[in-house]
């Protein structure tokens, strides 16, 4: 069996510091197994999130190595090295020990208006093929999990940007074939500090565990934005 | 003191929970509706189901035949006009997440999508991919954030109900970002805080389900039902316990032993490995006692071969299912058979409640897994749960509404109040004994793991009961070592060991009481049904700090028992 | 967020290749290349000064260490320039789940380019010199 120590940020803002712990491990023993092992047998004050252990909650993302995993599906022994450190997610609010604040996340989130948008109000099933959906499924495998943003060199020195998550969220309203409310959207992130403050580092899609590529979502998205700008600069009229 | 006022309290946010919270957002929008959860309501259990939601949409398929697939399934436990208003109701649920954008799997003309599941003589399990609880709740939470008068309180750890004489009145709470106390004030309150399988040492349960919910519940006197029914899925990956959906058996996939056969045929002639779960998780354990099941390092297994399915539907039709062999045990479905053994998966107890989600408490619903009303008697088939959540949370989120609007606020009991911060504040922290919370955790879940599991005998019934009491009295030397109150793990993990030594109890004691054999309640010194004596829900309820068990009788509507044969 | 925090996109820690640190090197290089177009305007608003005083500033600036400087310059505006181009085509939206790809082409073509035009510009100055 081997060991591997980990180098953990513990305290609050006020008071911290990294704490080192010796772990067992083994073939397909994950980060999260560690952070159980840790907590169940050497310092029960170890906080973290985690809930499904599937990789489909979104709880667990944190920063291994510098880099935003999500721990749940990291093999340690994947990673290669005899010591790794673990800190809370980059750019976000800090709270304790490897516990950020969502808030903010969710919030920008919640501003693109992430939800299917009609006019009418239809009897039965809206018929979507095969193909149409296969234009934005990608996209709605986002389980929120907030690496993207850590990742991001902008998300993290500049607070107020959206980030790639919800622009993503937007841009796959946008490409479902069921929704009308593409250009609320593009009034909502066409802006500043949406989808022009990307410059294409694509560390989101580096980062993303369900390989989304919000990177290729935010590009796509621009390229809706732009047209919806230049109608309104030459004001042929947008509707809503 | 943190005071949150709103006129309907909504405690848990997987499907249930959010689906009465667009309900009641739509039945009244001037009401102020809080839902409340421990964890962000994306992060939600129902987040992990992946197969499917069954529902009549098309030609072939009829409302008495899933009410009778559903009712044969509960192994006629069910409650038979629940199960016909469960049935009626489903199409709509399924439409309506349609029209909130969910990105249901379709049919090549465009329509939405079916498979086969597993107990349904039809294939009614409409799917997103094998994703369906994750697309699904997403999309709840998506719709929700439209209406104005819905407030989120996410992270909030409620510790107790507030019931007085006059019915509901209030809820304790931690908000665990900064540790501090939460009273919430309401007029109604709609449970639906999922089920208990972090009971189980090999579940397919995320580590947040510890029964908060039922425990709360029996502290308060409310009654539980039928909780000794405990369903056991066949397919749970080995090691790790992760859900493989029945969805891949619906798909084409087989169930092997070591002799490479197909055994389900010496078991389920005519369904195979599309019988319901508890008679597969039954015969996949038999076949591992005789002998014909293969050893590892981490315990027994059999094997579930995709391979013959190949690589493009495996991609299209299961690949989280994929992502989850190649991402936890390195393997290829393509190429390699996954090994899998049954886990503790469903609770079909849970807080008794009519066909309306009334609880015998005035002002308290309940809905979706936490609740029993019962749709699923002693086994649930497969798509059927996210079905009752959808189905029932509508119900429940409507009803609650139109109660609100005549209801009052009841007065709080601030000595209860008092109490229960004194127990979280001060008692929970006082230092005692060496044991600590990890050591009582794993203690329970390996005796609930090797007595109270698939195969049921008094013995064993009653040395878990032993140990479970003992645990009980143990658990008040444990203390919280953690004293920072930021985000403090340690203080939640401690109130939810509490929760799950509350509910044990209640599932052991009903399983001893149960002296026959039903659905996914197997006894190997009862193994079999006895309609006679047995056609009875079990009611418990905690009387001056004891579990009282009584009965009460299944309604049946149209359809009569009959032997149980797949 | 503090001054502090504006900075951390300069971080390399835990960035990739074709990423972040390209994104890092784009940013970095745009700045030289803007302070060089000061500069730039600087040196041609000598022509303010006339014709002979023009002549010897440029006579100072053509000597090898400039000249080694403005190598160092073609490099970067090498790399900016191909760079932006890969840029420019994936910020459409094309190709994006390639970058990596993209951008050795790129970086490679850039490298062909700067090459060349240090080959020409020191034949040509040891030729002239």
């Amino acid at each position: 069996m081997d060991k591997v120590i980990f180098r953990i940020k513990k305290g609050t803002p006020e008071k911290w510091e990294y704490k080192e712990y010796e772990v067992p491990v083994e073939n397909g023993t994950t980060i999260l197994d560690a952070l159980y092992y840790i907590r169940d047998n050497i310092d029960r004050t170890l906080s973290f999130r985690a809930s499904c252990r599937m990789e489909v909650c979104g709880s667990c993302a944190i920063m291994v190595n510098n880099f935003p995993r999500t721990a749940c599906s990291t093999q340690i022994k994947t990673i290669g090295k005899k010591v790794i450190t673990l800190e809370p997610l980059a750019g976000y609010k800090w709270i304790r020990d490897l516990v950020v604040d969502f808030d903010e996340f969710f919030k920008k989130h919640e501003s693109v208006k992430p939800y299917l948008v009609r006019k009418d109000n239809p009897e039965g099933q809206l018929l979507q093929s095969p193909e149409q959906l296969a234009k934005y499924k990608q996209f709605t495998l986002c389980i929120k999990c907030g690496a993207c943003l850590a990742a991001c060199p902008v998300a993290v020195s500049d607070p107020f940007y959206l980030g790639p998550a919800a622009l993503a969220a937007a841009y796959r309203f946008n490409a479902d074939s069921r929704d009308q409310g593409k250009n609320l959207r593009l009034a909502v992130v066409s802006d500043a500090e949406g989808c022009w403050r990307c410059h294409f580092s694509s560390e989101c899609s580096e980062a993303c565990p369900k390989d989304i590529d919000p990177a290729g979502a935010i590009q796509k998205l621009k390229v809706q934005a732009a047209g919806y700008e230049l109608k309104r600069f030459f004001h042929l009229g947008v509707k809503d | 003191m943190e005071k949150i006022k709103a006129d309907l309290l909504i405690l848990g946010a997987g499907l249930a929970g959010l689906r009465a919270a667009i309900s009641a957002a739509e039945t009244d929008k001037n009401i102020k509706i809080a839902v409340i959860s421990k964890l962000f309501f994306l992060r939600s259990h129902s987040v992990a189901a992946e197969g499917g939601t069954a529902a009549v949409l098309y030609e072939g398929d009829s409302y008495d035949l899933h009410a009778y697939d559903t009712i044969k399934g509960s192994d006629y436990l069910a409650d038979q006009d629940a199960v016909e208003l469960f049935v009626r109701t489903m199409p709509k649920e399924i439409l309506d997440l349609d029209h909130w954008g969910c990105p249901w799997s379709r049919f090549p003309d465009g329509r939405i999508a079916q498979r086969p599941f597993g107990g349904h003589s039809f294939p009614r399990a409409t799917y997103a991919a094998d994703r369906t609880g994750f697309h699904a709740l997403h999309t709840l939470y998506e719709r929700m954030l439209v209406y104005e008068n819905i407030e989120r309180y996410q992270e909030y750890f409620v510790t107790s109900f507030i019931i007085n004489k006059e019915g509901f009145s209030g809820l304790t709470a931690i908000n665990m970002k900064n540790g501090e106390f939460v009273l919430f004030q309401g007029k109604a309150l709609i449970i639906a805080t999922g089920g208990l399988g972090r009971l189980y040492s090999f579940t397919t349960y995320s580590h947040t389900v510890t029964g908060d919910g039922a425990a709360m519940a029996l502290k308060a006197g409310m009654q539980l039902k039928d909780m000794e029914f405990i369903q056991f899925h066949p397919t749970g990956i080995v090691p790790s316990g992760i859900l493989i959906t029945e969805g891949a058996r619906g798909e084409g996939g087989y169930l092997l032993n070591n002799k490479n056969e197909r055994f389900m045929q010496r078991y389920a002639p005519q369904k195979m490995e599309l019988a319901p779960r508890d008679v597969v998780s039954r015969s996949m354990m038999w076949e591992i006692q005789e002998g014909r099941g293969f050893t590892g390092p981490w315990g027994p297994y059999l094997l579930l071969d995709l391979r013959h399915l190949g690589d493009e539907k495996i991609k299209e039709r299961l690949p989280a299912i994929r992502d989850i062999a190649l991402k936890f045990n390195g393997i290829d479905p393509k190429d390699e058979p996954l090994p899998v053994r049954p886990a503790a998966h469903y609770t079909m107890g849970g807080i008794h409640a009519d066909n309306d989600t009334q609880t015998p408490v005035k002002g308290v619903f309940t809905a979706g897994e936490a609740s029993c009303i019962s749709i699923h008697g002693a086994n649930r088939l497969g798509s059927n749960s996210t079905a009752e959540c959808l189905v029932f949370g509508d119900i429940s989120g409507r009803n609650a509404a139109l109660y609100v609007k005549d209801a009052k606020m009841n007065d709080i009991d601030m000595d209860k109040v008092k109490a229960e911060e004194n127990r979280i504040y001060v008692d929970a922290f006082k230092e005692r004994g060496s044991e600590t919370v990890p050591m009582l955790r794993r203690e329970l879940n390996n005796t609930m793991q090797e007595k109270v599991g698939i195969f049921r005998n008094e013995k064993d019934l009653m040395d878990a009961l032993k140990t479970v009491k003992s645990l009980q009295e143990r658990f008040r030397n444990v203390y919280v070592e953690d004293k920072v109150m930021e985000y403090n793990t340690n203080l939640f993990t401690y109130l939810e060991l509490d929760n799950l030594l509350e509910v044990a109890e209640v599932v052991i004691l009903g399983a001893i009481a149960r002296k026959e054999s039903r659905g996914a309640h197997y006894r190997t010194d009862y193994p079999k049904r006895d309609d006679v004596n047995w056609m009875k829900h079990t009611i418990a309820q905690k009387v001056n700090g004891e579990v009282v068990l009584s009965y009460i009788p299944v309604r049946t509507t149209k359809w009569k028992p009959e032997e149980r044969k797949y | 967020m503090s001054f502090k925090d504006s900075l951390n996109w300069i971080n390399i820690k835990g960035r990739h290749l074709q990423s972040g640190i390209a994104f890092i090197l784009h940013r970095l290089t745009g700045l030289v290349i803007l302070l060089y177009l000061y500069m730039h305007l600087g040196a041609l608003s000598q022509l303010l000064n006339g014709g002979i005083a023009y002549k010897n500033f440029l006579s100072t600036v053509e000597s090898p260490p400039f000249v080694a400087l403005d190598i160092l310059l073609f490099l970067v505006i090498f790399y900016h320039g191909a760079n932006g181009i890969r840029l420019v085509v994936q910020e459409f939206g094309i190709g994006t789940r390639r970058r990596k790809l993209f951008f050795w082409i790129m970086m490679v073509l850039g490298l062909i380019g700067w090459l060349l035009l240090t080959y020409f510009v020191a034949s040509s100055f040891i030729g002239g010199a």
